[in-house]
């Protein structure tokens, strides 16, 4: 069973820094256990497949963009965006409209939605707290606890998969149908003996048939719950932040304490090597924009368990492995967004990490020692673990910048914005 | 000027790759749905099923004895989508069932593809708590070519094409919520699960360490397909390694006379309904799962390939008088 490890595969990493007038290019591979990068070595090491684009310094001003040429999309929606933001991908069946986002923005919070009438979308994707609702473990509107902590839905248009753990979840509209209809656990409820009712809560709404009849026609039978799915799905996608303290220090309108920069260095040196799995312009390595020639879609095992010394995660919480079935998968998990990563604590697929000080200690010391308890187990052996999760010489001087760089990426915009509000609050 | 940072690793093999990997084209069972021979002229079928236990007609409340510690239980929930519908004749030919879609309970989607809902419990009693409603469908109607049939083949699945939608764009019936595989962008190709008296034991670690007992009241099986992957790009499932299909053949059965029965306590007779030593309560498809080989075994179906076993025919449905 430990020899299920993955064999390490020649890759070949480079980074292009482009300066005012100068373009630097540095081959590296990751060589071994210390992390130490081999400059000009011939290939060894890592396995992961990843993408990141981070601007540096510069000068651009917030530019409003058309969408571009080879975007399908035939909405009237316009994206504002910064320069080293990509545009993203509207699906051809469900180009963005203003009309859908606000229609999607109502349906998003309306706890009628949901079989008791107890919980909306909003419930565990709360504006304030980034679109997630500060608990380990998500809880469905009929009290069954979810396995896994409730993701954020900043810049979710740019996720090529979505939830923890499941390559077969593609699109907003497929993954919906999770929260809506699943069983194992409750989410919202929807169910067979309900739906009907559900459905005929929303088509009696006078104010409903106004925004129905605005984003998706005229049509007697618009309200159905594919259109719910597609509203939900264009409000979702227009939640993007762009306006972290971070993005502003980008574009030459903020700057960063000492702290701060030191901090930022380490996250995208090859001694943390955080920008591995967290380097796009949204901080993780599932990126999907228009424009793109290949979609990358990796998970990680980042050495958080190790139970009963075989590499095993607690049941029901396995990753990827519990869709495929391979034992190398066991432990997957997507690495999520950092954007606003300081108000969305707790931290990890399972919400078991605390604060983002027992995060950076986790991958200081390469996976994570549980060491009493139902999960004991070393997690830094874990056999299944990402090649690039090794111990790393990181003191606490320099986890405590790597944490005041990550506080630099809260968006207050995002989390106040009017547009993404809750209409039906008080 | 444009300031930009550009870091990208390559790795040459694909085998952390997760992006169209699984293989497979994709293209599930395409039954011909015209009709052929005997000029064009049809002849309607009507196919009845009946749950069981053993050989006693099973219905939602009864109380009866499964598993191989013959346990007394009741049935919680019986649905399972059939395709592929076909009659045999007497010199092994077969000919396919065309259904005519009713916006509930049959679909045929004009391209040789019929799917047909099978729901045999009526949400009373013992089955009561799934959040299903009340009707039940118990035959499938249809029409097939004129001739002289003995047998009949089937699969409980449902068609590459129609297997991945959302259950929001799904056609009747492939839009009930309880036959969702929404974590594997599916649907449950079958949904049999029973109340065992006693419930069904499973061990929890406790934060001490040491191990106690819980217990959970139903013991269930969902068959579907699993090691599915999208394709991002497109915003759809491509492929899935494990199918699941299962086939059924009955080569002695007359529509007329005899119904098909759908044996529940055969289903889970080499199984200890009573216990739950790994994944899901029951068995949900999973690879790993202790209690899926048991069960698959039941089925005809090889849990390691997805594909129909070598050496394993299926016993959960036979003949019966009507």
């Amino acid at each position: 069973m430990g020899n299920g490890a993955i064999k390490p595969l020649p890759t070949l990493c480079i980074l292009l820094e482009v300066y005012d007038k100068t373009v630097i290019m540095t081959a590296f591979s990751k060589s071994d256990e210390s992390g130490a990068p081999s400059f000009g070595k011939t290939l060894l090491g890592s396995s992961l497949l990843c993408l990141a684009l981070v601007a540096c310094g510069g000068s651009e001003t917030t530019v409003t963009n058309q969408s571009p040429a080879n975007n399908t999309a035939t909405g009237n929606w316009y994206w504002k965006l910064p320069s080293n933001f990509p545009y993203p991908v509207e699906p051809a069946d469900n180009p963005m409209t203003y009309e859908k986002v606000e229609l999607g923005r109502y349906l998003f919070y309306d706890k009628r939605l949901s079989g008791n009438g107890t919980q909306s979308c909003g419930t565990c994707h709360q504006q304030s707290k980034a679109f997630t609702d500060g608990l380990a473990q998500a809880v469905g509107a009929t009290g069954d606890l979810h396995p896994r902590n409730a993701q954020s839905l900043v810049n979710v248009i740019y996720s090529p998969t979505f939830t923890w753990a499941n390559p077969a979840l593609v699109s907003l509209e497929s993954q919906m149908q999770t929260p809506m209809f699943s069983e194992h656990p409750i989410e919202m409820g929807i169910n067979e003996s309900n739906k009907t009712k559900i459905l005929s809560r929303i088509q009696a709404d006078t104010h409903y048939q106004e925004l129905f009849a605005k984003a998706f026609g005229n049509d007697k039978q618009a309200i159905t719950y594919d259109n719910i799915v597609k509203a939900i799905a264009s409000f979702e996608r227009s939640i993007v932040s762009a306006d972290s303290k971070y993005d502003r220090y980008l574009q030459g309108k903020a700057q960063l304490t000492a702290q701060e920069l030191r901090g930022k260095d380490l996250f995208n040196g090859e001694k943390a090597e955080c920008f591995h799995c967290h380097g796009s312009f949204n901080f993780n390595d599932q990126v999907k924009y228009a424009s793109q020639n290949r979609i990358d879609t990796p998970f990680h095992n980042t050495g958080l368990y190790n139970l009963d010394n075989n590499g095993s995660y607690p049941q029901g919480n396995g990753g990827v492995f519990e869709l495929s079935g391979q034992s190398t998968d066991m432990g997957k998990f997507r690495a999520p967004s950092l954007r606003n990563v300081a108000i969305t604590a707790p931290y990890n697929h399972d919400g078991s990490t605390k604060t983002l000080e027992d995060v950076l200690a986790n991958y200081a010391a390469g996976g994570r020692n549980i060491t009493t308890g139902q999960f004991v187990g070393d997690g830094r052996k874990n056999p299944y673990k990402d090649d690039l999760i090794v111990r790393i010489d990181l003191s606490t001087q320099e986890q405590a910048d790597i944490v005041a760089f990550l506080r630099t990426l809260t968006d207050e915009t995002v989390l106040t914005d009017s547009r993404f509000a809750d209409p039906f609050a008080k | 000027m444009k300031i930009s940072m550009l870091s990208t690793c390559i790795a040459v093999s694909l085998s952390t790759c997760l992006v169209g990997c699984g293989g497979g084209d994709g293209d599930g069972n395409t039954g011909n749905g015209v009709n052929t021979g005997n000029n064009g002229i049809t002849q309607d079928v009507n196919i009845n099923f009946k749950a069981l236990a053993g050989d006693k007609a099973l219905a939602c409340d009864d109380t009866f004895i499964t598993g191989v510690n013959q346990t007394n239980s009741k049935l919680a929930d019986i649905h399972f989508y059939v395709s592929n519908l076909k009659l045999i004749k007497s010199d092994g030919s077969a000919e396919p069932v065309t259904l005519n879609s009713d916006n509930k309970w049959y679909y045929n989607d004009g391209k040789g593809n019929n799917v047909a809902m099978i729901d045999l419990e009526n949400n009373y009693g013992s089955c009561n708590a799934n959040g299903n409603d009340k009707d039940i469908n118990s035959v499938i109607t249809g029409k097939v070519a004129q001739g002289n049939y003995i047998g009949i083949s089937y699969d409980i699945g449902v068609p590459d094409s129609l297997n991945h939608l959302d259950i929001t764009k799904s056609p009747a019936p492939l839009d009930h919520t309880g036959l969702a595989w929404s974590w594997q962008s599916g649907k449950k190709f079958l949904k049999i699960e029973v109340k065992p008296e006693g419930g069904v034991v499973y061990d929890v670690k406790n934060a001490d360490g040491t191990v106690s007992t819980a217990t959970a009241t139903t013991f269930m099986m969902h068959l579907g397909s699993t090691g599915c992957s999208g394709d991002p790009a497109k915003g759809e499932t491509a492929t899935c390694t494990y199918k699941n299909t299962m086939p059924v053949k009955l080569t002695n059965f007359n529509p007329t006379t005899q119904s098909i029965g759908v044996d529940v306590a055969g289903l889970f007779k080499n199984s200890d309904i009573k216990r739950n030593n790994g994944g899901a309560m029951g068995c949900m498809s999973a690879l790993t799962d202790p209690e899926c080989p048991a069960i698959f075994n039941t089925l005809g179906l090889d849990l390691n390939t997805g594909l129909p076993a070598l050496n394993a025919n299926q016993t959960l449905f036979k003949v019966v008088a009507n």
